[in-house]
């Protein structure tokens, strides 16, 4: 949060509830008669509205938004467009790839063609060996399991098995807290924004209040279509806190809205649903 | 009473709307039920006093409105004890498209420089935007609520832009808008 004003503060805690009889009157008396104080707090009004929708806003203010800010419809227009102006960036506008960092010139290439005579048995056995590599995806495409959900579902096993194997543990991921949405105290969803290089979105369940020992968890559509599922999920405490992590690869991931339901098994080890949490995804592949 | 605000009969009536504008706020933030109805009484109440007041009242109009407003709050304590409502959930997506449809055309009726200058305001991610405004402030030497204020006129343009965009959707029926 960049350091504001002593009347930028000001404002602020008048829109978001928090100012005293006096202060607030004092707000008021100056804001029926003076036009550039008035512009001030619509730009106030602004700037809190972006921190919200930033997710910018320190805890106390957070509270004191969702309890005293939206007191008309105009607000909550503007706290809307607010959010359609990020969304358009993000999908329409997303962040520009990092320039190469790397400026030197690369070298002259040399004409091969000389080796190459003077090497032909060696030149033959390299270039079959680059063609089989240059067929192999065609093959493994070929002798593929046709069943995709399979594929799928063996994949989220293979990065959810614990303890998480090194090649999972090195893959570029973004991680996401995500709460419970029966818990989760308003504000918009969760969102996860998949640049080209993030090969895995590692998803940090708040655990539910009743614990199990494992959970099983599936990735559902917002109309409750399940795409795969996981199980043998267990908690983990990452710095003192408890989440239950869930790995997901980030192609399976197209842009739209996901739900997850996060189920235990009850004494009679039949599953039974304890969490579900809602995110959006932009893929930017 | 518009006389009592101006001489000039134009600028007194927009003196009038933007006090009855900002009474509006004041009651609403004051959470009051019909702050519209709440600010047309204190500028009933002021209106039936106008005569005495012209030749007696020394000082400025608006803060004779505000003492005025005061007393109809207190008066109407009841009414003003309304719990907000909170913050809007994120709506779904396909909710969302028409007006991101009348954003993008919005967005191509601002002059390049500050169409470029509100989508860079809210590229990137969360945190990282509030110190990316920083390093933009830097870039066009200005300080932080210079940008902000340049932003936010431009975001009022868009905003009634696509509001306008919307409603024309509405009667067209070529987007269907939806109130949000």
């Amino acid at each position: 949060m960049s350091r504001r004003s002593e009347e930028q503060v000001l404002l602020r805690n008048y829109l978001l509830g928090d100012l005293d009889e006096v202060a607030r009157e004092r707000v008021e008396q100056r804001l029926l008669g003076d036009d550039d104080f008035a512009e001030r707090l619509s730009e106030a009004e602004a700037a809190l509205i972006d921190d919200y929708v930033f997710d910018a806003l320190p805890a106390g203010e957070r509270k004191s938004f969702d309890e005293n800010f939206v007191t008309d419809e105009e607000r909550r227009r503007k706290i809307l467009f607010a959010r359609t102006l990020e969304i358009y960036v993000e999908e329409r506008h997303g962040p520009r790839p990092p320039a190469r960092e790397d400026s030197r010139p690369e070298p002259p290439r040399k004409n091969p063609l000389p080796f190459i005579q003077a090497h032909k048995t060696w030149s033959a056995v390299s270039a079959l060996l680059i063609l089989l590599l240059l067929a192999s995806p065609a093959l493994l495409w070929w002798l593929r399991p046709t069943d995709k959900r399979a594929v799928a579902d063996r994949r989220m096993a293979e990065v959810n098995k614990r303890p998480f194997a090194r090649s999972v543990q090195d893959l570029p991921a973004l991680e996401l807290a995500l709460q419970d949405n029966l818990l989760r105290e308003g504000g918009g969803m969760q969102r996860a924004v998949l640049a080209d290089d993030i090969k895995l979105l590692t998803l940090k369940l708040a655990p539910p209040r009743k614990s199990y020992e494992n959970y099983s968890a599936r990735v559902l559509t917002v109309g409750d279509d399940e795409l795969f599922a996981v199980d043998g999920l267990t908690p983990q405490v990452d710095a003192g806190v408890e989440t239950i992590p869930l790995n997901i690869p980030a192609e399976f991931l197209p842009t739209d809205d996901y739900q997850i339901q996060l189920r235990g098994r009850d004494a009679d080890g039949n599953p039974v649903e304890v969490g579900r949490y809602k995110f959006r995804v932009i893929n930017e592949k | 009473m518009l006389a009592w605000l101006d001489v000039d009969p134009g600028r007194a009536g927009e003196k009038y709307e933007v006090i009855r504008r900002r009474l509006i706020t004041i009651f609403l933030n004051r959470r009051c039920d019909e702050a519209e109805d709440l600010a047309d009484e204190t500028i009933n109440r002021v209106a039936g006093k106008v005569a005495v007041l012209r030749d007696t009242y020394v000082g400025e109009p608006t803060l004779y409105f505000y003492g005025v407003a005061k007393r109809v709050f207190m008066e109407h304590l009841r009414r003003c004890s309304r719990r907000p409502k909170p913050p809007p959930p994120e709506p779904p997506r396909t909710e969302m498209e028409p007006h991101l449809k009348c954003l993008d055309e919005c967005l191509e009726k601002l002059n390049p420089e500050n169409r470029q200058l509100i989508l860079s305001y809210y590229e990137g991610q969360k945190q990282a935007k509030i110190t990316s405004h920083k390093e933009m402030g830097a870039v066009l030497r200005v300080n932080a609520g210079a940008l902000r204020a340049r932003v936010h006129r431009i975001r009022g343009k868009l905003e009634k832009c696509v509001l306008e965009c919307l409603e024309r959707a509405g009667e067209s029926n070529d987007i269907k808008p939806t109130t949000i």
